[in-house]
């Protein structure tokens, strides 16, 4: 590291408020009142910005059947709150059938990728073994082929496999991510190897020395590789709809093109059903992004 | 008996080492295979067919390099390499800028930065088919929200997405909000890696915030930075449903990007053959720029 | 080492641990619970029933009956064993035409309950590549919606079920040759046409009232190009819309209906080069120029990527008058209701009167295990009495030369049917010849390049005619049509 980590300070038994304040990083420093108005501002005119066109999502969402030609924001003649309803009703309950294999595909995907990859990227980070720059990049090269030109190749591959219309058909291909590995590759670099050698040392095998030091160590990093796999997952459009034949295994961003068809689109309904969609990945970004609070145990360390 | 056991060869060294050694290897065998059936076998076949003209379904025949000469005057493949560096440049830098500053801002103590953190994040978190309906609403002429915008200014209304200029600049536009949030999360959780001690040391020294930032916070940053440069134009290159969403490539080729040429002689003019070769040429380009920034910039992440 | 924080956190990492690996322990019972695939067909291939008799003729529910129409000829060919057909294709106009393949498959339950039909919606726009990828693996439907434009490329290939001798004798006489023409490939045909649809020009009551004009009731009166430009000189001194009007012709669409009017081809009559730079073409290449240049038409409508948005301009008033499909009248009729009346009248002419051409037709897979029920469904199919169901329902076009004189009771605005059905007859013979070679997608994707630099990039008309030459050109010298390979 550019860096030193040994420092003239002495190592510290912190308290529940220093462990507060140290997490905060740079935050440390307190901000002064004119700093903090800035910093308000600043994020809320962003806010905004980003914020803007969900209001056009959401009034597209609530424009009544016989009015969707209307381009004002607030929808007229009513807000039609029974989109969501028609929507998700749609042919009995196919969009609940929907939801569930969404679910299945992006969760087991995210704890199979999350492992394997963490695992990888841990490999690639922090052993050095004949043959890791160029394995690392040949990973790599993974990244640099658009799925486009290769996914008649790998659906002909995934249906000698008998995986055609199966959960795995899905979760498979995508597990193994090059940007994952990269990623967490990244991350763990910063560890010290100082740790990992005083638990080799006191025995502990590898695979522990991975659970119980360098996971926790990473959690930011691993944090946001599950919330991206799940995000990814969640939204892939051209994997299910080549993989799955049938109705009842389709994932919902097939669903929703239910709605559109080759010369009329009810896009009332396709707006309804994506933002019932993102309820899942925002609530996961907010369960993980507390993890965006520095490892503790980094703190204070060497000895 | 004890000279004869003095002469038997000393024991292996202790296990421990043995499975250091090993255990890399195992921990990135089952990304390996995975990628050797889902990836690495398609990606070949493809790369092969870039020598033959193939329509797809039937059958090859091989043609050398007439492809990849033909692609040298090819009006359509020039414009869209042209424009996929354009787009590259227009949104790779801004976007890693703005989001490292966003998540500066969004890591200090801040009273309701988790607000401030979803609402930069949700437009990431919604599917490519909702936000290309809604950024289409905006872009409506003449009555969409930009032009109004606009025209309270004083300025004329404009095509946009028909424009032939004003194309590729409105992608470019829609892929920045839309990707924000998602640099801004990797930066966040590269913030949390650096250390409070190394603040507090700063600090000590009497360095300013400005100073901090510039001599501690950046460098530290860096195998954060490298891996969102990478990523960042990795994608950028590869960019294909904003354009797929929006404009197809047009108007005419206005705002043809390598993929959309890739997927269009591939599924639109049944030159499957003339598809791979686009391929096999982004494909090196990648390679070659992802190389060089490794080159430039990963030196110091080598530990 | 100290590590006062760690338990609190490993803790809570391994609370994950443990939820990720019951959520993966939940995920494979779900998966085992599910199994794989649906229940494949019984084993066996179909017997034909040698003492099949055809059953008594039975009049489907509401419909009259015409010869063959009530149950395929060819229903003593297929089997009496359970048999499971996969039928893969899109719903196109919205919920009227999803209940109209319901009530339609229904019917054939009650008629052949052996035979299960499967209609599974895929969307539109990756529906031919999701039939590309499970042709190339083995695994196609038994039968599908397809493309026109390539049905001759992939027979060539040998994926489409050969239909000649497996449908009652002479069948492909009973469809519009127009439309019949793209299926045959070396005098054998391996698809049906099932809808076809066309454009014609819709327009507000009060805006041509205002103007004092009355459009043509019938085909020999339709406006001429100079007419139609006059007339929207007129509409925009009104200023009443903003635009005369607008139009669904981009992305190839003004072919058919503007080019071959003024007597230009794409491709010459042997099909062999391309034909389009001509000073027809080059006038017809002017006339849409002229939709831009004279502010009749929104611009950006040229290059529009998805449904509603042209149809909204006209609900909306942006536009006077519109060119769009018949396709859209449910959707005109729930959202304009009553803030205007509106018609149709034909789309204007030079030489002589053309139309558009649309619609899918339907394919069997050369590979299907039950050929001779796929021919059956497909004659039940594409029966007068189904079409008409179908096409009263979801607003279509009769394809069949049978039904061209019979009035059918659409759901919506019946009345304005009139004029499509007049239209469809216009169908330049060379224009679906030249659909139905098989190079004819990728010089489409040539022509719709080159038309929007002309509209949108200022380029010349002669210059687009020389562009579109040279590519096409080329473009059929290394994808030449099958029949000549």
């Amino acid at each position: 590291m550019a860096v030193q980590e040994t420092t003239a300070l002495p190592l510290e038994r912190e308290t529940g408020r220093d462990l507060a304040a140290a997490s905060e990083g740079e935050g440390r420093i307190p901000l002064s009142a004119l700093q903090q108005a800035i910093l308000y501002l600043v994020l809320g005119t962003v806010s905004i910005l980003m914020f803007f066109p969900f209001l056009w999502m959401i009034a597209t969402a609530l424009r009544p059947a016989g009015f969707e030609a209307d381009l004002s924001l607030i929808p007229r003649p009513y807000l039609a709150f029974e989109n969501f309803g028609r929507a998700w009703s749609f042919r009995g309950s196919v969009f609940t059938q929907y939801a569930i294999n969404s679910v299945v595909i992006a969760v087991v995907s995210t704890a199979l990728g999350v492992a394997l990859n963490g695992l990888a990227g841990f490999a690639f980070a922090k052993y050095s073994f004949p043959g890791r720059n160029v394995l690392f990049y040949i990973v790599l090269t993974t990244m640099m082929v658009p799925f486009q030109i290769t996914m008649i190749p790998t659906y002909v591959t995934i249906a000698k496999l008998g995986l055609i219309n199966n959960y795995w058909g899905v979760i498979l291909p995508g597990t193994a991510s090059a940007f994952g590995i990269f990623l967490i590759r990244q991350f763990m670099q910063s560890i010290p190897d100082e740790l990992l050698d005083a638990a080799r040392i006191d025995g502990a095998s590898e695979v522990n020395i991975f659970l119980r030091i360098v996971v926790p160590l990473s959690a930011p990093a691993l944090a946001v590789l599950a919330i991206f796999t799940f995000l990814w997952r969640w939204n892939d459009y051209l994997l299910p709809l080549l993989v799955m034949n049938r109705q009842q295994m389709f994932t919902l961003p097939i669903g929703v093109t239910n709605f559109i068809g080759e010369y009329r689109a009810e896009w009332s309904l396709v707006m309804a059903v994506s933002l019932i969609s993102i309820l899942p990945t925002v609530g996961l970004f907010l369960f993980f992004q507390r993890y965006f609070v520095r490892g503790i145990a980094m703190t204070g360390m060497k000895g | 008996m004890a000279a004869q056991i003095a002469a038997l060869p000393r024991p292996r060294p202790r296990r421990r080492l043995r499975q250091r050694d090993v255990i890399p290897y195992v921990f990135i065998l089952p990304n390996l295979l995975l990628f050797a059936v889902f990836v690495f076998g398609p990606m070949l076949f493809s790369f092969g067919m870039s020598f033959t003209a193939w329509d797809g379904l039937g059958r090859p025949s091989f043609t050398g390099l007439n492809n990849y000469e033909k692609l040298l005057s090819d009006d359509l493949f020039l414009t869209a390499v042209r424009n996929t560096l354009l787009y590259s440049f227009g949104t790779v830098l801004p976007m890693l800028a703005i989001s490292l500053g966003l998540a500066l801002m969004l890591n200090s103590r801040l009273r309701g930065r988790t607000f401030f953190r979803v609402m930069i994040y949700l437009p990431v978190v919604i599917s490519w088919v909702a936000a290309a309906l809604v950024w289409r609403l905006i872009f409506i002429h003449p009555s969409g929200l930009m032009n109004a915008a606009l025209e309270s200014v004083g300025i004329p209304a404009q095509l946009w997405t028909s424009d032939p200029i004003l194309a590729l600049p409105a992608i470019m536009w829609m892929s920045l909000w839309k990707g924000l949030g998602f640099y801004t999360v990797i930066y966040l959780a590269g913030l949390q890696t650096i250390p409070a001690t190394v603040y507090e040391a700063g600090m000590i020294d009497g360095a300013s915030r400005w100073q901090l930032f510039w001599r501690i916070t950046l460098p530290l940053l860096r195998p954060t930075t490298l891996f969102a440069l990478i990523v960042g134009i990795i994608g950028s290159f590869e960019v294909f449903v904003p354009v797929y969403l929006m404009t197809n490539g047009g108007p005419g080729y206005a705002s043809m990007v390598m993929v959309m040429a890739i997927y269009r002689s591939a599924f639109q003019t049944y030159q499957m053959g003339y598809a791979s070769a686009m391929a096999v040429i982004l494909f090196l380009a990648i390679f070659g720029v992802s190389l060089a920034q490794f080159k430039l910039f990963g030196r110091e992440v080598e530990y | 080492m100290r590590h006062s924080s760690r338990p609190r956190v490993r803790s809570r990492r391994a609370i994950l641990r443990q939820g990720a690996g019951g959520l993966a322990l939940f995920g494979s019972l779900i998966l085992a619970a599910c199994g794989q695939s649906p229940p494949a067909a019984p084993a066996g291939a179909p017997k034909s029933s040698a003492s099949g008799a055809p059953e008594p003729a039975k009049p489907a529910a509401g419909a009259s009956t015409t010869q063959g129409a009530a149950h395929p000829a060819t229903g003593g060919a297929m089997t009496k064993d359970q048999v499971n057909l996969f039928f893969m294709g899109h719903v196109a106009g919205g919920a009227n035409e999803q209940k109209a393949y319901d009530q339609i498959l229904e019917e054939w339950h009650q008629k052949y309950p052996n035979i299960k039909v499967e209609y599974q919606v895929i969307p539109d726009q990756e529906r031919i590549q999701k039939a590309t990828a499970m042709v190339a693996a083995d695994q196609a439907p038994d039968m599908w919606r397809h493309n026109g434009g390539v049905i001759r490329l992939w027979a060539y290939q040998g994926h489409l079920l050969d239909l000649t001798d497996l449908m009652p004798k002479d069948y492909q006489q009973k469809f519009l040759p127009a439309l019949m023409a793209y299926c045959l490939f070396k005098g054998r045909y391996y698809g049906l046409p099932h809808t076809t649809d066309t454009s014609a020009l819709f327009y507000r009551q009060d805006a041509l009232e205002a103007i004092g004009v009355k459009p043509p009731k019938e085909l020999k009166d339709s406006w001429t190009f100079e007419q139609f430009g006059e007339i929207n000189n007129k509409l925009l001194d009104l200023k009443k819309q903003q635009y005369a009007f607008t139009h669904n012709q981009g992305g190839g669409r003004w072919v058919p209906s503007f080019l071959y009017s003024t007597g230009a081809q794409v491709v010459t009559d042997d099909f062999s080069k391309i034909a389009i730079n001509s000073p027809e073409g080059i006038k017809a290449f002017q006339f849409i120029k002229d939709w831009t240049d004279k502010k009749w038409a929104p611009p950006a409508a040229w290059t529009t990527q998805v449904p509603n948005e042209i149809t909204d301009q006209f609900v909306r008033g942006t536009a006077s008058m519109a060119i769009l499909g018949q396709w859209n009248i449910t959707y005109l009729d729930e959202n304009i209701k009553d803030s205007f009346k509106w018609d149709v009248t034909f789309i204007p002419r030079d030489k002589m009167q053309t139309t558009s051409l649309g619609g899918t037709p339907v394919v069997g897979w050369a590979k299907t295990k039950h050929p001779k029920e796929v021919a059956g469904f497909f004659e039940y199919f594409t029966s007068v009495d189904k079409i008409k169901q179908f096409d009263e329902m979801a607003n279509y076009v009769p394809v069949r030369s049978d039904m061209t004189e019979q009035t059918l009771n659409f759901q919506v605005r019946s009345d304005l049917m009139q004029v499509f059905h007049q239209q469809i007859k216009t169908l330049p013979q060379q224009y679906v010849a030249y659909v139905a070679r098989s190079y004819s997608s990728g010089i489409g994707t040539i022509i719709t390049e080159e038309s929007s630099k002309l509209m949108l990039s200022g380029q010349s008309p002669e210059q687009t005619a020389k562009n579109i030459e040279e590519r096409g050109n080329k473009y059929i010298q290394e994808n030449p049509d099958v029949e000549v390979r």
